[in-house]
């Protein structure tokens, strides 16, 4: 079943064309790779999920993002209500200038009122499923800071479900991560799909191949191809394809 | 491989595998004709070098098999680079099947015990289907060597001619024991050659299959369809 449907999608940042009549139904509860050469609009299209784009009044996007029924880019709703259902993370960990506790709680103090021990049941199941509680259970008060470039990032992965999101997007989350950190958030992500939709924007085809359900290859704005993971790594059909996952890209 | 990759080391590593694969299927080749060459002539000395040959061939397999691993591992290969290293795994197997073939006809060579205890007719025959063997053995490592899918599908109408031909002599060397029961033992020897002979046309086209799934991505075996 698909959770979001991409129609016709265009981008442009002023004059430039970014993302051509983009058309795809992501997936429910299945991890969505994209891949693709820099400047291909593989993050750009992620932008336009939660109108990341929304504060640049330069950029605009034509088209359908629909999700649970509503076109995402016509919907006037509060974009800070839609990033809470469909949250993010980025290439470098970003966490807040607070407390390991306060960075999971600040997000969830926005949309609910709850009392104490329920925050803290909150917090304590936000960062298990992010697999760092047991790491930090002991320093809940210490900075974000402090924390190594792999927590800091399954930090930022559990701020975003905590507020309980439909859809979790993912900008190259390991890239600045050692290969331990990335097994970590990788075995993450695969655990995150029984509860989440979730989509990863990635340079390492072996993560997307490793793991993902669906893979999308994109050149210069357009979808070249999207099909299963496996078929695509495998047996594309596109040569373009073929030529840039066994690196004969040129 | 026709296109090349970013890393040129890449491609050295895929053509070095193909290489040795090549090398070690004229080597099964030479070996196939050295066999038939034993049996015309009954040459105890070429048959010592067909056992001392098979030796080196086992070994390459193993080389070859080391050098799908290595490039696995160094590489993660995928797509047709995948399937690729994939096919010549499993090719150097089948063509270390088909050196076990010669092996096997060279014992019976053996067994047979000199010259003259073969018909000349069934000699010629033989012959014959050694020759077709051999002829495949090369169109399908040539097919292998330029990934060529169009001879291919050819190769595995040569092996059906190869079988048409195999059934002949079976009916043949059968009609014969019945006529003459004491000839019993030269024909069962025969009939172990000529399956053997058989079995090379069968591992070549295996190859052939091979070829069409490294090019098309599609896996032919066991489908007579496609077959």
């Amino acid at each position: 079943m698909s959770k979001l449907t991409v129609r016709d999608l265009n981008f442009y940042y002023a004059d430039f064309h970014a993302l051509k009549n983009i058309s795809l139904e992501i997936p429910e509860k299945m991890v969505t790779a994209f891949i693709g050469p820099s400047g291909c609009g593989k993050s750009t299209l992620l932008r336009t999920f939660n109108q990341m784009y929304a504060l640049y009044p330069e950029q605009s996007a034509t088209g359908e993002v629909i999700m649970n029924g509503v076109n995402l880019l016509n919907n006037k709703q509060d974009v800070a209500l839609l990033r809470a259902k469909i949250g993010m993370v980025f290439q470098k960990p970003t966490p807040f200038p607070m407390s390991i506790y306060d960075n999971i709680a600040f997000g969830i103090k926005l949309y609910e009122r709850l009392s104490r021990s329920e925050l803290d049941l909150r917090v304590e199941s936000a960062l298990t499923r992010a697999a760092l509680w047991h790491e930090v259970k002991d320093k809940l008060n210490q900075s974000g800071y402090s924390l190594s470039g792999g927590q800091q990032q399954r930090l930022c992965i559990a701020r975003g479900i905590a507020i309980e999101p439909e859809i979790l997007l993912l900008d190259e989350p390991c890239s600045a991560l050692d290969p331990i950190s990335t097994a970590k958030i990788e075995e993450l992500i695969t655990e995150l799909k029984k509860d989440y939709t979730v989509v990863i924007v990635t340079h390492n085809m072996q993560q997307a191949a490793r793991c993902s359900d669906f893979t999308a290859y994109m050149y210069l704005g357009e979808l070249m191809e999207f099909g299963e993971t496996q078929q695509i790594f495998v047996k594309p059909t596109r040569k373009e394809t073929e030529d840039y996952i066994t690196g004969r890209f040129g | 491989m026709t296109d090349k990759h970013l890393s040129t080391h890449f491609d050295k590593d895929l053509k070095l595998l193909l290489d040795k694969l090549i090398f070690m299927g004229n080597s099964v080749e030479l070996q196939l004709q050295r066999t038939m060459s034993a049996l015309s002539n009954a040459n105890e000395d070429a048959l010592e070098e067909i056992f001392q040959t098979e030796q080196k061939i086992d070994a390459m397999e193993i080389t070859i098999d080391q050098g799908c691993s290595e490039v696995i591992v160094m590489r993660q290969p995928v797509a047709r680079d995948l399937r690729f290293v994939l096919a010549v795994s499993k090719a150097v197997a089948i063509l270390e099947r088909a050196a076990d073939e010669t092996i096997r006809i060279a014992k019976r060579i053996r067994s047979l015990g000199g010259e003259n205890v073969i018909n000349p007719a069934d000699m010629a025959n033989i012959m014959h289907l050694g020759e077709m063997a051999g002829v495949i053995l090369k169109h399908a490592l040539d097919a292998f060597a330029n990934m060529d899918a169009k001879n291919a599908s050819e190769i595995m109408l040569e092996d059906k001619a190869i079988n048409m031909e195999f059934y002949n002599l079976r009916d043949n060397f059968m009609k014969a024991i019945k006529e003459n029961p004491e000839s019993i033992t030269v024909y069962l020897d025969l009939l172990v050659i000529v399956k053997a002979l058989e079995r090379v046309g069968d591992y070549a086209k295996k190859i052939a299959e091979f070829i069409v799934y490294v090019v098309q991505g599609t896996d032919v075996r066991h489908n007579k369809e496609k077959a």
